[in-house]
């Protein structure tokens, strides 16, 4: 008898987690991974990191399972993935237990001037620092939230660049969160590195400010800076323009949800996250028999907390499997559930403390577009509601946001959060989650037709 | 990602850009100062913006093949990038 097979979507924390999880069990394991390297978005920019979930500590697996990279999902049928290769023929994967570890993508936040170029998110600024030494611009404004932008300041000023940190939450939240956190001494000692980054970089974070316009003609040559009050709506009176070559865009993260929502799995609006994440039991079972969820598309909480929900999945993938005796389970389960735990109510505290406010869905004007892709203004999507009773699908449908190459990722999280608070939406009542079809990654048409 | 020669290159619309160890191709083109790489249908310029190739704002043309995601490919040497196409 072949050993269950479980196949991991994603490379990131959680689905290495999982991965070694599940193999510790006795699993046949299999993990495809888009991009060519493992580790996800969080290890890319910290390659020595021997954290949970990172590819040092997965490396001493490597030889037990199979890993599949540069390889992209971009169809799936209950029991059966199809996986594209660059310049290879698509083929079929099958799975006894799937695990979905997609994680997640900077939040998209339309406002005047942000498809210019020179506009970037912070992850993808990050990553620029991080993994390539490479510096987005000269002078850099980064405007946001969370304990993420930090980071991102002092990754900057080690490329050798100058960088304004606006921070749209207020001094105290910062200070109140960091007591609050103090009781993890990990987190403590990472918030102190950090600061003390911030410091040597003499970097100032300006709070309760955000870039509320991006200005430039065919690149970004600046940004208007303005006061904004508790829910983050800009004081008026307060705007300030600065020059600056790069706008580095962090409002937090939002899941990615296309395999999942292909799939069938439930989602749930959180209205504390403001995004749309995959419904799951204390075991991680999604609402489709076989199929898990790890990680960032469980609710954004953090690589730590991925990896745990990572090896959480794994478990019960072993478990429902038959391959773990109940005694293991019970004490390996135990061990693993209380991580989870901890980490999830840290989770929820800098997801409370930081929650965007409703000015941000606010800075859009009739021209700014709200649909990258196939280029919708603000406007036409109001027209296309008034005219069209009203339904995000018509607006979809009347417009084709959401409809291009990105498939809607850049446009629906700021869209449906655009309809609840400019246009007295209710969420998931009215914008139910957006329809996400086949192929969910851009795809030769030869390969379709296979 | 495969590692470059030290020395390595790539064209960018013909002009030679040095190209570092694992670099991709954003990552190249961005540290020589290019930063807008495509021409939407309406006329205006992009470029780099999610960096993880979910967004589709990088693509260019690599060695006569388009829609290519300069983000999430590995520079190599003597690679033949086209913008704004």
């Amino acid at each position: 008898m072949t050993a269950p097979r479980l196949v991991v979507v994603g490379a990131g924390p959680a689905g290495l987690s999982a991965a070694m999880e599940a193999r510790e069990h006795g699993s046949d394991v299999s993990v495809i991974e888009e991009n060519s390297w493992t580790g996800g978005q969080y290890f890319r920019g910290r390659p020595d990191s021997t954290a949970p979930g990172s590819p040092r500590k997965f490396a001493r697996h490597v030889g037990d399972m199979e890993l599949i990279l540069g390889s992209a999902v971009i169809d799936a049928v209950s029991g059966r993935l199809t996986i594209a290769q660059a310049a290879r023929r698509p083929r079929q994967v099958s799975y006894d237990g799937l695990v979905i570890a997609t994680g997640a993508y900077d939040r998209p936040v339309a406002m005047p001037g942000w498809t210019l170029p020179g506009v970037i998110t912070g992850g993808g600024a990050h990553t620029l620092a991080k993994a390539f030494h490479v510096k987005p611009g000269t002078r850099v404004i980064v405007s946001g939230a969370g304990p993420f932008l930090p980071q991102l300041a002092s990754a900057l000023a080690i490329a050798g660049s100058h960088v304004v940190v606006c921070e749209a939450t207020g001094f105290a939240t910062a200070l109140q969160t960091l007591a609050w956190l103090s009781r993890d001494r990990a987190v403590l000692r990472q918030a102190i590195v950090e600061l003390a980054a911030l410091a040597r970089a003499r970097i100032r974070i300006k709070y309760r400010r955000i870039v509320t316009a991006i200005t430039g003609e065919d690149r970004v040559t600046g940004a208007v800076v303005q006061a904004v009050d508790r829910d983050w709506r800009p004081l008026p009176g307060t705007a300030t323009s600065m020059g600056a070559d790069a706008v580095c865009l962090a409002f937090g993260f939002v899941p990615n949800l296309d395999l999942p929502q292909l799939l069938g799995c439930g989602v749930r609006y959180d209205p504390r996250l403001c995004t749309y994440s995959v419904v799951t039991d204390s075991g991680m079972r999604t609402t489709q028999a076989g199929i898990y969820a790890a990680g960032e598309i469980a609710g954004i909480g953090g690589a730590r907390l991925a990896a745990a929900r990572g090896r959480l999945a794994g478990l019960t993938f072993a478990h429902d499997a038959g391959l773990v005796t109940e005694a293991r389970y019970s004490g390996r389960l135990k061990t693993i559930a209380n991580q989870v735990v901890r980490l999830n109510r840290i989770a929820d505290r800098l997801n409370q403390a930081y929650r965007p406010g409703s000015g941000l869905w606010s800075l859009a004007n009739e021209s700014t577009l709200v649909c990258r892709c196939e280029e919708v203004t603000a406007r036409e999507a109001e027209l296309a509601l008034e005219h069209n009773s009203r339904t995000p699908a018509a607006l979809k449908a009347a417009t084709r946001a959401g409809m291009g190459p990105c498939q809607g990722k850049m446009c629906t999280p700021f869209l449906t959060e655009w309809l609840r608070s400019r246009h007295g939406y209710s969420v998931p009542a009215d914008v139910r989650p957006w329809s996400v079809r086949p192929p969910i990654r851009p795809t030769r048409i030869s390969d379709m037709l296979e | 990602v495969r590692p470059v020669e030290p020395g390595s290159t790539i064209l960018a619309d013909g002009r030679a850009i040095d190209v570092q160890s694992g670099d991709t191709l954003s990552a190249a083109l961005i540290r020589a100062g290019i930063l807008a790489t495509r021409v939407t249908r309406g006329g205006r310029p992009r470029g780099f913006y999610c960096g993880m190739g979910l967004c589709n704002e990088c693509v260019v043309e690599v060695d006569g093949v388009s829609s290519v995601r300069a983000c999430v490919t590995p520079a190599m040497d003597r690679m033949s990038v086209k913008t704004n196409t």
